[in-house]
């Protein structure tokens, strides 16, 4: 079945008339609310290129991620004219768990998908711009989820490795009989990579259990991952173009970590035949270290700029949600999150070994929301939801280091926000081929607790400082023809005051009113049910309305196209799922007036099922080219014979190299 | 720094829209002394029969702005010690003992951004960065004189307003010394306090007067050509 | 009925953070080495200074936004006292609510009166001698509060705090810059036991060993002093202002 049918069907269930229906409908995929949303499922997943689960959001138009810490740690992610550095402003939820890390100390909405293998995503649904009343903190930019569970019934055993150094054990079974949310799940996945400091290993394990009980239906999962892992950190563009250095090459130092996850999630859903109900009870626990140098020795001279950062964490959280299709149409929710965290950061030396500890804090954060959205049809083919967010956060941050200072008697700091997020979303189907979208509303980015140690800690409260944003969105999606698609979503995104936090002062910046106004185009083709081409291009300005200059970082033209294969039968016994993914992303503006060069590339992926045996086939970069995941402008001092250098310099993380991986699959 | 190519961007109208700075470079030469005597005061005439600085580092800045909220009025600290000029634009690393009585010396080449600057700072040396002397003619009397300083600081806030543009490089850099201007603040009429025969930086008040002249900004000056 | 309920509702719910701010209150204080004097163990020279008076005539108070306008607006100037136990509160003015990481406050002349003036007594030694200083300098400060977060319906408060030490910086840019007063209390002429402002400009600064940095015009030690007088302001206790030049 193609995404642009199941897009339909999707769309097809917001479009339920008032009166109630007598066909239940079980596990329904969320309706559409923006020409740009996307839902991949199993068979769709196997035609997005990708070396990791977090890779599979590269399906959300107009994201752009860069992975400089290699393989290991959060990617940084670019959206719809925001850089949400590693995930501050892109919502992503497994089966209804938040993935985001809270203050996490490396950067707030820390978000980081190792924990997920990629063979147990079954569906994915992306969803760039402001989201769902569902989504509350940090979804300003897109948001996405994920459910999980085992394909195929039978033990799976997939074993790999590839031309990067990198090999791939995975054992899975799902019980016959039984739902793919039941099964078990052991995984390890690591080498050398290619290039220097690009060695990673990672050790997942999951378990799930999915049952029908009394009408209801139960799901429980538990995800553990454990990697170790090198990040070549950055390379100065001077130094490789005088072959000091070369492309996948890394300076001594560069930084790598440890991070430890476990997650568990209980969710009991009961779909009846005009309202559905869930109920999510998650738990995870983190421990992260991550050691980095991107400055070389330009600070201390004698013993190098390193940091060290440790971040423990405790998270908890329920949340309820429920759908109601009767006289009175409603979709109503609460969720309840608790972090309680420990953090640290330690100037460290050209090994990463820590030297003087320059922040250490504890704090507890709750955020407590609750939404209501009335999707009312005034007109059979008009859907027009109202919705209202409202959430309240709360922070107890003390800090026993502080700017390199030993606090002698460290008070706890009190903040709190309350958040109100209205949503409006217009989805009027005039034709059987033709639907336009309008949404409106306003969603929120909280603040990193670190932030917040400034409370006179006499236990009055401060208020916390909430990024807001509000954004419009008009779209439309014509599908004239069963082969064609056509997706268009305009939106404009303004903040009224765009907050920063600056981990080097350890406060936050006001960055003052910006706007970013955006286009997101699609081309979608489909000329058999088993092939199809999709062409999508974003474009955004965005600027700091004051001065009038780009907002740094973030992409201002991404242009992707994805030939694709689904399930195509070969012969009478075997199917062929491909895709090949080709990028262009255009020059991104730079702080002090720099930009960046044009960047892309072209991946492949092709599986080849026959009977009990998969072969899969993964080929990053086919060209070869040495394409710049990353470009910063900065002063850095990599050579300690050289005087430290206060002029900015051009430095790049490199994308990944060509490399090719083949993996086989057998069932039994 | 390669640009987009015009195709992409007859195509892509915003994504293209974004300039960048691009590199030059600029020579930088030091300038010896045109005359070996100086008049630093009225009735005060010196011969140099050796003058030597040593310098390091050279940078030059643009016009001080917020880090990345530019405003429009150039900002110091209100604290000593946290003047805050603009950022760097502009660096040419390295030491160089100048013989202000021998040729001009070249530097080297200042790897530089387009844009604006407004001024510049170096540094002198501690291994002296300053080495004068010669014979002082101070009310037709004459002495040996003999000035050897370490200040160990920069010299900074010296005016250097342009625009540079790597389409239309400037020719080049020139650093000259004022030492009429430098050595104006030292009291040359002070007596000989150790008995030493030589006017030194040892006698009277002379090593603070010394630093101050030759630390004074307006004793160095930076033209572009 | 139930849509146009609805529309209602959603109008309210998204003007209503548009509507309504916080209250930026600001206050001033000189501190303890005002209203008690500087101790000689923070003099390097081992002088000790106590003032009887410090005044500064604070104005054009702000509270700046990310643009660097003006968000709100503390009405008038203000002549405040130092000496007199603080801190002092100057006023309060409504703001947008939401996060303030910059404010503006100027020491100038107002109505005849000077920016600043203070008067006391230094001691190095045996020596003890009284200043009475006016100073007009024109100064705005651009500060750097931390934590300044108005909430709708709240406050918050950001404190203009007067460094009196600095008047007797012995450098104007030096990072190393140590607080000093022989050279003052040596800069009495006429012996009669009063430093003015006359007698200081009479010193020459070069033979001091004091520094001025990029500021060659000023070669006097009166002249560093005043150009000190352009320093004093700090934000809530130790953050930082930047001045306009």
């Amino acid at each position: 079945m193609s995404p642009l049918t199941l897009t339909l069907l999707a769309a097809a269930w917001a479009e339920d008339p008032p009166e109630p229906s007598a066909e239940a409908v079980v596990e329904a995929p969320r309706p559409a609310q923006s020409a740009s949303d996307r839902r991949f499922d199993r068979a769709a997943l196997d035609t997005l290129t990708g070396r990791s689960t977090d890779e599979l959001l590269r399906g959300m138009p107009g994201l752009h991620m860069s992975a400089h810490g290699g393989q290991g740690k959060a990617y940084q992610y670019y959206l719809r004219g925001f850089d949400t550095v590693h995930g501050a402003g892109l919502a992503v939820r497994v089966e209804g768990a938040p993935l985001n890390e809270i203050s996490n100390v490396h950067g707030q909405g820390y978000l980081d998908l190792h924990l997920i293998p990629m063979s147990l995503v079954r569906t994915l649904t992306v969803s760039p711009g402001l989201a769902r009343p569902e989504e509350g903190d940090l979804a300003v930019a897109g948001s996405a989820t994920m459910d999980l569970g085992l394909e195929r019934e039978g033990l799976t055993v997939t074993v790999g490795g590839g031309t990067d150094r990198t090999g791939l054990v995975t054992l899975g079974h799902r019980p016959l009989g039984a739902a793919p949310g039941s099964f078990l799940l052991a995984e390890v996945q690591g080498g050398e990579g290619v290039g220097e400091s690009r060695a990673h290993r990672h050790l997942r394990g999951a378990a799930g259990v999915e049952r029908e009980v009394q009408g209801r239906t139960l799901r429980g999962m538990i995800l553990a991952h454990d990697g170790v892992f090198e990040s070549p950190g950055v390379l100065t563009e001077a130094d490789l173009a005088a072959g000091e250095v070369g492309f996948y090459d890394a300076y001594p130092g560069s930084g790598g970590g440890r991070s430890r996850r476990a997650l568990g999630v209980l969710r009991l859903s009961r779909v009846e035949a005009d309202r559905r109900r869930q109920w999510t009870a998650y738990a995870a626990a983190r421990g992260l270290s991550l050691h980095q140098n991107f400055t070389g020795a330009l600070y201390d001279p004698a013993l190098g700029d390193g940091a060290s950062q440790t971040h423990h964490a405790l998270t908890g959280g329920l949340r309820v949600e429920g759908q109601r299709r009767a006289a009175l149409p409603i979709d109503a929710g609460a969720e309840l999150r608790l972090d309680g965290l420990r953090q640290a950061e330690d100037h460290a030396d050209l090994a990463g070994e820590p030297l003087d500890r320059r922040f250490e804090a504890e704090a507890g954060v709750v955020n407590l929301g609750a939404w209501l959205a009335a999707p009312l049809h005034p007109l059979p083919w008009l859907l027009i939801a109202p919705g209202l967010r409202a959430d309240a956060l709360g922070y107890a941050v003390r800090a026993a280091v502080e700017g390199g200072v030993r606090v002698d008697d460290p008070q706890t700091a009190l903040a709190w926000a309350p958040v109100l997020s209205p949503k409006l979303t217009l989805t009027a189907s005039p034709t059987d081929t033709l639907r336009l979208f309008t949404t409106a509303g306003r969603g929120f980015r909280s603040p990193e607790a670190r932030g917040l140690t400034e409370g006179d800690g006499d236990g009055d409260s401060e208020r916390a400082p909430v990024t807001q944003v509000q954004s419009a969105e008009l779209g439309a999606s014509f599908d004239p023809l069963p082969w064609l698609g056509l997706r268009a979503a305009s939106y404009a995104t303004f903040v009224s005051n765009e907050l920063m936090f600056d981990h080097t002062a350890g406060r936050f910046l006001s960055g003052g009113p910006t706007r970013r106004l955006g286009l997101d185009a699609a081309l979608l083709l489909r000329p058999t049910p088993h092939l199809g081409l999709d062409l999508e291009l974003s474009l955004c300005d965005g600027k700091l309305r004051g001065a009038e200059t780009p907002l740094p970082y973030a992409p201002r033209a991404l242009v992707a196209a994805r030939l694709w294969s689904m399930r195509l039968p070969i012969g009478a016994t075997a199917q062929l799922s491909a895709g090949a993914r080709l990028w262009w992303m255009g020059p991104r503006p730079l702080p002090g007036g720099f930009a960046s060069q044009p960047t892309g590339a072209i991946d492949l992926t092709l599986r080849v099922d026959r009977g009990d045996l998969s072969l899969d086939l993964d080929l990053d970069n086919v060209l070869g080219q040495e394409w710049r995941d990353g470009e910063f402008m900065y002063a850095s001092r990599w050579d300690l014979n050289a005087a430290p250098s206060e002029l900015a310099a051009r430095h790049i993380t490199a994308g990944a190299p060509r490399a090719a991986r083949l993996s086989l699959t057998w069932r039994r | 720094m390669p640009r987009s190519s015009p195709f992409l961007c007859a195509m892509l109208l915003l994504g293209c829209a974004v300039d960048d700075r691009l590199a030059l470079t600029v020579p930088v030469t030091a300038l010896a002394l045109d005359d070996a005597t100086l008049r630093p005061a009225e009735g005060v005439s010196l011969t140099l029969t050796t003058a030597q600085i040593t310098l390091a580092d050279l940078r030059l800045e643009a016009p001080a702005a917020m880090s990345w909220r530019p405003r429009l009025l150039p900002v110091v600290y209100a604290h000593p010690g946290h003047d805050l000029a603009g950022g760097v634009a502009g660096e040419l690393l390295g030491e160089w003992t100048l013989d202000l009585l021998g040729d001009d010396l070249v530097l080297g080449e200042a790897l530089c951004y387009e844009g604006p600057l407004a001024t510049a700072r170096l540094s002198l040396l501690p291994t002296p960065a300053l080495r004068l002397a010669g014979l002082a003619n101070v009310d037709g009397v004459e002495r040996p004189f003999s000035l050897t300083l370490s200040p160990d600081q920069e010299i900074t806030g010296l005016p250097l307003e342009a625009e540079l543009s790597a389409a239309s490089p400037p020719g080049g850099l020139r650093l000259s010394v004022d030492l009429n201007h430098g050595l104006s603040f030292i009291d040359w009429r002070t007596s000989d306090t150790d008995a030493d025969g030589t006017f030194t930086e040892a006698d009277g008040a002379t090593l603070n007067t010394a630093l101050f002249g030759l630390t004074s900004t307006p004793t160095w000056r930076l033209t572009l050509e | 009925m139930i849509f146009s309920r609805s529309t209602v509702l959603l109008a309210i719910a998204f003007g209503l953070p548009a509507c309504g701010g916080g209250e930026w209150v600001v206050t001033t204080w000189g501190e303890a080495y005002i209203e008690e004097g500087i101790p000689a163990a923070d003099f390097a020279d081992g002088c000790s200074v106590t003032f009887d008076s410090f005044t500064v005539q604070l104005q054009d108070i702000a509270l700046l936004d990310g643009a660097g306008g003006d968000a709100g607006v503390l009405d008038g100037g203000f002549l405040v006292e130092l000496t007199e136990p603080g801190p002092l509160t100057l006023g309060r003015v409504t703001a947008p609510a939401t996060l303030y990481d910059a404010a503006r406050a100027r020491i100038a002349p107002l109505d005849d009166a000077p920016s600043v003036a203070v008067a006391g007594a230094i001691t190095c030694g045996d020596t003890t001698v009284g200043f009475d200083w006016r100073f007009s300098t024109d100064t705005t400060y651009v500060c750097e509060p931390e934590g300044l977060t108005l909430p709708r319906g709240g406050e918050d408060t950001t404190e203009l705090t007067v460094h009196g030490d600095h008047l007797f910086y012995d450098g104007l840019e030096s990072p190393d810059a140590q607080v000093r007063a022989e050279a003052i209390v040596a800069a009495d002429g006429d012996l009669d036991g009063l430093v003015t402002q006359t007698e200081l400009d009479a010193v020459p600064i070069a033979p001091l060993g004091y520094t001025v940095g990029q500021y060659s015009e000023v070669t006097t030690l009166g002249q560093h002093v005043e150009h000190l007088t352009r320093t004093l302001m700090h934000v809530d206790g130790e953050g930082h202002c930047q001045v306009n030049l």
